[in-house]
């Protein structure tokens, strides 16, 4: 390794053992306080098993039965209807595109733990019974950023089966709208490049809305409430009406 | 394996198996604690990382005559910090890792180092970051993530391919 490169990553683990360090004192100071569970029962931990040894457990195939059945019907709905969503009004279908599910910024493939039988079991269905769309794995790390034309609804995930207009605190998974667009727009800018910027509070967004908080020492819950605002779009446009001092997501202008 | 080979090895053990003096044990703890939190983190991402080591540090705890019999009691801790993140997270959520930190002065490095690292496999950023960012031998580190060494190397030199790739021409 290059030892510029080097002695960056060196400096870099210097970083990691102060957040780490940061979030053990953290993790103490509420663990002390009354009414917080301390340690969770640790017994449970006794069937670990070393890699080679392991056995799929049945449960975790069950799981990975439901979620393919799951996908399949909900798969036949989608093909017999023609729409990509359900609830909201007014969503744009544009049957040929490819679904766009957020893209999470470091969503790594499942190498070794059971739930990898969900994508792959998720990824067969959708390219077989969908010929006319791009056959895009459905969580797959690589979700095609290039067929994403415009604001297209992304398709119903098991993590959002609709997305609510939402323009107020406090921002969250499964809200859509000009607020959330603006604050896509900025964490593209100082956490993540990847980031799609539709509008569509997905798990990639949440994921990189905890990065930044994480960043910021705010308390890291994926949601944007008036504090992460204010760091975040201190400017936005529009009028501030309720004197709050900064243009809330609710006082936005698109 | 020789006798003397396996003696070599867990010479390498901070406390002799079979012997659990509760001195030697806190030591071994307090050192695997360390190693665990470091390997967790890399793995997992700071907030999962630090509660998958407390986790393993407490089953270790409540576990010691186990863990004394064991050839590699730091590597099953790891295991057990690994079953610990995922008995909990029902959703695969993406690591945090903090930012890099820069010099004032210097110019921004581009593309981010955090951002490099994240898009390296679990196992690849976990043999980076043990070996390189916190200085472990390869002996070590391969015991801790309880793999051979030579899969060790293997994640270290795709991983480090794979960041220069990403880093560029970016120093």
């Amino acid at each position: 390794m290059n030892p510029d490169l080097e002695r960056r990553i060196r400096r870099y683990g210097t970083t990691v053992d102060a957040a780490a360090e940061a979030e053990s004192a953290r993790l103490t100071a509420t663990a002390a306080l009354p009414g917080v569970g301390g340690p969770r029962v640790v017994g449970s931990l006794d069937n670990v098993v070393p890699i080679a040894r392991r056995r799929p457990r049945w449960s975790a195939i069950a799981i990975g039965v439901a979620a393919a059945a799951v996908l399949i019907a909900g798969l036949a709905a989608f093909v017999g209807r023609g729409r990509l969503s359900t609830d909201v009004a007014d969503r744009p279908v544009d049957p040929t595109a490819a679904p766009v599910i957020e893209p999470s910024p470091a969503t790594s493939p499942p190498l070794d733990s059971t739930p990898a039988v969900v994508p792959t079991a998720a990824a067969a269905p959708v390219t077989a019974a969908a010929p006319t769309t791009a056959a895009a794995p459905v969580n797959g790390p690589t979700a095609p950023d290039a067929t994403d034309a415009g604001p297209q609804a992304p398709a119903a995930s098991p993590r959002c089966p609709s997305y609510t207009a939402h323009n107020d605190y406090h921002l969250e998974t499964c809200d859509s709208g000009v607020a959330v667009r603006l604050v896509q727009e900025r964490l593209k800018v100082l956490v993540d490049s990847t980031l799609t910027v539709d509008g569509y509070f997905g798990p990639g967004t949440e994921s990189a809305v905890r990065t930044f908080q994480l960043d910021r020492g705010l308390t890291v819950d994926g949601q944007v409430g008036p504090a992460t605002w204010r760091l975040l779009v201190p400017d936005a446009p529009g009028t501030d009406l309720d004197g709050s001092g900064v243009v809330d997501p609710s006082e936005v202008v698109s | 394996m020789s006798a003397a080979l396996r003696l070599a090895e867990d010479s390498r053990v901070a406390f002799a198996p079979a012997d659990p003096n509760p001195q030697s044990f806190e030591s071994f703890v307090a050192d695997a604690s360390i190693k665990l939190r470091r390997a967790l983190v890399a793995r997992y991402g700071v907030q999962l990382g630090v509660e998958a080591a407390a986790e393993a540090v407490a089953w270790a705890w409540a576990n010691r005559e186990r863990l004394v019999g064991m050839t590699n009691p730091v590597g099953y801790l790891y295991r057990v910090g690994q079953t610990s993140v995922r008995s909990q997270t029902r959703w695969q959520r993406a690591p945090l890792l903090p930012a890099e930190v820069h010099d004032v002065d210097a110019p921004l490095p581009d593309p981010d180092l955090r951002d490099a690292l994240l898009r390296l496999t679990p196992d690849q950023r976990a043999a980076v970051m043990l070996v390189h960012a916190h200085g472990y031998r390869y002996a070590e580190a391969a015991d801790l993530l309880d793999i051979p060494i030579s899969t060790l190397k293997n994640h270290l030199h795709r991983g480090a391919t794979r960041l220069r790739k990403l880093l560029g021409g970016a120093r």
